[in-house]
Parts: C-alpha cells; structure tokens; sequence
C-alpha cells in the first residue's frame, strides 16, 4: 500500500498522530467522566474545548506565552471554563439528567450553536495565530522529515493528566464516590452524598479537561472554530472504542483514532474521518462491549 | 380487606426486649402521622401513622404494589412525600433532603442488595457517611462490620458485583451498619436469599435492635418479619390496615386476609 508515500511520511504521520490521539485523549476523558457519573451525552463537550482554546488565546494575548508561563496560563484558560460552567450545570444540565436521550440532545446541542456562535461572533470565522513559546516552536527532525514539537508537549500532558485522572479516581475519596455513583447514583444518595454538589463536581472537572485540551492545543500556533466538531465526532468514537467510562479504553482508543485519521489524511485527505468510523466499526465488531468496556454495562 | 378491620387490635408498646444493654445507641423514635406519597401526580400513599420506638422492630407487610417500598422511599426522601408528622427523636425530617436525613440518623436498605458493584467491598463500606454525633451512642466501624459478618472480611478486596447474592445483602446491612442510623429501615431483607442467610440477617436485626436502634423493615414474605418484628402493620393500596402485636399478626388467618393473593 504504498501509494508512492515514504516510509518517513508513514513514521512523521504516525508521531503528529500520537500526539493529536493526546490532545483527545484530554477531551474524552472529561467526555466519559460526565456521561459515566451523570449519564448525559454533553455534545457541546467539543464546543467547550473550542472556547477553552479561545480563552487561553486571549489570555496570551495579554500575556505572552513563554517557556516559563505556558503551562499557567492554560491552567488559568480551563479553570475559567470550568468556573464558568458551573451555572451551565445548575440551571440546564441538572434538570435533564432523568430525561430522555433526545431531550438531553435538544438541550446539548441548542448549547453546540450558541457557543460555536459565541466564538464567531466574539474571535471571528477565520482562526486565528497565537504566538507559540519559544521552546515549542519548530520541529523535532525525524529520518528526513520533522513533527511538530508541540506533538511530544500533548503526549507528555496526556500522561501526566492520565495518571492524575487516574489517581483520583481509584486513591482519594472522591474518586470512590464518582465511581459510585457511575453504577448506582440513588443508593450513593441513600449513603449520605450530596449528589446534587457531587455531579455539579464532575461536570466541571470534566468541563477542566475540556478546557485544558483546548488551551493545550492553541499552542499549535493556530486555532479555527471548525475544532469543536471535528473534536466531538472523534471523542464520542473514542468514548465508544474505549468502553463506556473507562479511562485506559479512552486512552488507548485516543491513540488509535489520533494515528488512523493522521494515516487517512495521507491516504484520502479529504475522507480522512472515514478511515476513523472504520476504526470504529472494527473495534465494534471484534469488541462490542469496548477495548475495556465490559459486557452488559 | 373489610374496613371493619381498621379498629385495629391493642398496640401494645412497653415491651423493650433487652431491657438492659450497657452500650447503646443514642436513641430516638421515629414519628410518621398522616403520610402522603407521590409518583408526580399520582398518590400511592394515603394518610399512614406509624411510630417505631428506640430498640423496636416493626414490620410492614402487605401485598405487592400494597406502597410497602413507596412508604419507606418517602420516609427516606427519595420518594416525594406530605406528612402532617415526620420526625425521628423530635427532628422535622420533611424538609431535608435525603442525603441530610442520612446524617439525622435514617438509614435504608433498599430491595435487591444493592451495592456498588465496581468497588470493592472495603470501597463499599469506608465510603458510607457516618452519622457521627451520636452523643453516648456506640459507634460502630468497618472493623466491627467485618467481625460480625467474617465472610466479607476474606472478600474485602473482591468487587462487590462478584459476590453472591447472600454476601451483597450482608454487606448491604453491613453498609447500614458503619452508617450508625437511630433508624435502620429495610426493603425486603429477605428476598431471594437462602435460609441460613436470613437467619444470619435476623440475628444481627435483633442485636441492633438490642442496642437501641428501631428497625423498620417491609416483606412480602412474612418469614423474617415475623421472627424479628415485635410489632406488625399490614397495609394495602398505601393505606394501614390492620396494627398490632407480632403474635397477633401470626394468627393464620390474619395472614391469609392481608397477604394471600
Ligand atoms: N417509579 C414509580 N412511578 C410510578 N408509580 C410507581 C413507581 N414505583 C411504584 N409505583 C406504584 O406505586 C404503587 C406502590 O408500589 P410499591 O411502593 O413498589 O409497592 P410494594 O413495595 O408494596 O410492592 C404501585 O401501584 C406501583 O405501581
Ligand atoms: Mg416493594
């Protein structure tokens, strides 16, 4: 299948792919922590990740990303989404978490339209360039070609994230009472947790990632508004390959669906999704339950 | 299911079976007067009074859809309910919600052993909210609950959705237990489990009820219920029908108005 692509094409494509996998790895997690503890599909989790990348713009802007401030100033850019989020959880998520598929779909995606336009309105339709940090410029050389630097900067904040996520969730109390409430949200009630504040909790550290992810990925240098779509589509297959609610499903399902749309722009650029659904399909088919999902959950 | 049978036999009360416990729990009654519940628009519950005292067992019997589960749904909070009195040791309960009236001393065992499937049974234990302002009261811990059910202690770090269904359900009064409740309500408790299990169950039913605790429990089945309640109400379309002592309630015929389907 060579197509008359170099093997150096193959190999770059595969790293930028590991390194877009990371940066929706960040954006699935949030994903499958929401709809595993409050069982809504949020599809406006990639609208949120878009605002986070606006935000952190904005912020370096004002600031100027270097190689010593970067990482505050996404800390700053997801912390104020999430903050932000919180009266988006008390006045309309919490009223539809009983409710309907279809319902909760109405409400999610009324919130795709208003933030997509918030973000036309407010930054404009074109994109736009943030000024990288220094350190992040550039590429690393690889056989005869280069990836982006910022790729290996996603796969080490990928990790990092990962390994907290995971510390949280399987270390600390509050990560026993989300998984609690992942299986049986009204017996964890009857335990004496305040579900109401509890859920308010998840959204928003999931609402973080989102942030994060995005304030991440504006250190590509460029950010376009057609993110947010691009960036559910591929979340929900990976939140489906992964196995509902499960964190190292998601990640590896990440790096699955990062290499295979990186390898489809090589192949078909412009069908480049395809080659994702077809990833989903055969994990599906092989899998029904999810890479770590298991059967009847 | 004559009306007739409302006149209801002699609530005998004063009847505290271990009279002298040295540890107790800090008790309190539990005062439910003129309980109304509702799905949305529709009432399942109609006017029930019921009162259990410190270290009294009382069952609730009745036939299936009677509101056995409704009832204690509301009295927990769950369940959206109107009561002219709802209160434990003088408490109002009506106004909180439900994880609030955990920590006022109510603790229910829902129907069906539940648990946390995808935690460990340690998990499923230390994670409870204790009660813990139980002035003078004893306080019982995860350590505790593991003496008195050993076989969860040998399976402490399995995960509880690979237990049987008679290990779910000694960890789901287990779970009751480390909450220290004034007030342990059961869905049920002998649904589906072997014998041997409802016995186990019975007989730490009745060393809480030793302690202090009132218990208020529900069946169908009147097995369990009546080896451990000291008083009985039968109720039917969520309404109390018949009141009275636990001996009375055995009564062949008594049973075959209330529950024969
Ligand atoms: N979630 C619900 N929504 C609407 N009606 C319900 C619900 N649960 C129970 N009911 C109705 O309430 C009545 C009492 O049910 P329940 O309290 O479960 O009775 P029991 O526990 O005695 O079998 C029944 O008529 C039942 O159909
Ligand atoms: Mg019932």
């Amino acid at each position: 299948m060579s197509l008359g692509i170099s093997l150096t094409q193959y190999v770059i494509q595969i790293i930028t792919g590991l390194g877009e996998g990371a940066v929706l790895f960040l954006v699935a997690s949030g994903l499958t922590l929401i709809f595993g503890a409050l069982r809504v599909i949020n599809f406006a989790h990639g609208s949120l990740f878009l605002l986070g990348a606006y935000i952190t713009a904005s912020i370096a802007d004002k600031w100027a990303f270097a190689n010593w401030n970067f990482w505050l100033l996404i800390l700053i850019g997801g912390i104020a989404l999430a903050a932000a989020s919180i009266p988006l959880e008390v006045f309309f998520f919490r009223p539809i978490y009983n409710r309907a598929l279809l319902t909760q779909l109405l409400v999610t995606f009324a919130f795709v339209l208003v933030i997509t336009g918030v973000v036309r309105e407010v930054w404009g339709n074109d994109g736009r360039a943030i000024t990288q940090p220094p350190f992040l410029k550039g590429n690393v050389d690889i056989l005869e070609g280069g990836v982006r630097k910022v790729e290996f900067f996603f796969m080490a904040l990928a990790i990092i994230v990962g390994i907290l996520l995971w510390a949280m969730l399987y270390k600390t109390g509050l990560g026993r009472m989300i998984r609690a409430a992942v299986s049986d949200p009204e017996l964890l009630g009857l335990t004496g947790v305040n579900i109401k504040i509890l859920f308010t909790g998840v959204f928003v550290l999931g609402v973080l990632f989102a942030g994060i992810a995005g304030g991440a990925v504006s250190l590509r240098g460029f950010i376009v508004p057609g993110m947010a779509i691009d960036a559910i589509i591929k979340a929900f297959v990976i939140v489906v390959i992964g196995g509902l609610g499960s964190l190292g499903g998601a990640f590896i399902a990440a790096m699955l669906v990062g290499v295979a749309s990186a390898i489809g722009i090589l192949w078909v650029p412009p069908a480049a999704i395809a080659i994702v659904f077809a990833v989903l399909v055969a994990v599906l088919v092989l899998r029904p339950q999810g890479i770590m999902g298991t059967r009847g959950n | 299911m004559t009306e007739a049978d409302m006149t209801e036999a002699e609530t005998t009360e004063a009847e505290t079976p271990e009279a002298e416990v040295t540890e107790t729990a800090a008790s309190a009654t539990l005062e439910v007067k003129g309980l109304n519940a509702f799905y949305g628009k529709s009432q399942v519950v109609f006017d029930l009074d019921l009162h259990v005292e410190p270290g009294e067992s009382v069952a609730v019997l009745g036939r299936n859809g009677a509101g056995k589960t409704s009832m204690l749904m509301a009295i927990a909070g769950v369940v959206a309910s109107r009561a002219e009195r709802l209160t434990l040791g003088g408490v109002d309960l009506s106004r909180l919600p439900s994880f609030k009236r955990v920590q006022a001393g109510v603790s229910l065992v829902p129907s069906g052993s539940r648990s946390f499937p995808n935690l460990t049974v340690d998990e499923n234990l230390s994670m409870v909210r204790s009660g813990k302002q139980r002035n003078g009261g004893i306080e019982w811990t995860v350590d505790d609950a593991y003496k008195q059910f050993p076989v969860l202690a040998d399976l402490k770090n399995n995960s509880a959705g690979t237990l049987s269904g008679g290990e779910r359900q000694m960890l789901a009064v287990a779970r009751a237990m480390v909450a220290n409740p004034m007030l342990l309500m059961l869905d049920e408790p002998s649904e589906g489990l072997a014998p041997m299990i409802v016995k186990g169950i019975a007989t730490r039913l009745r060393e809480m009820a030793g302690q202090g605790i009132g218990i208020l429990m529900t069946e169908q089945n009147h097995r369990l219920a009546l080896e451990v309640a000291d008083r009985v109400y039968f109720i039917e379309k969520g309404q109390s029908v018949w009141e009275g002592d636990a001996t009375a309630a055995a009564d062949p015929s008594v049973l075959s108005q209330y529950l024969s389907v």
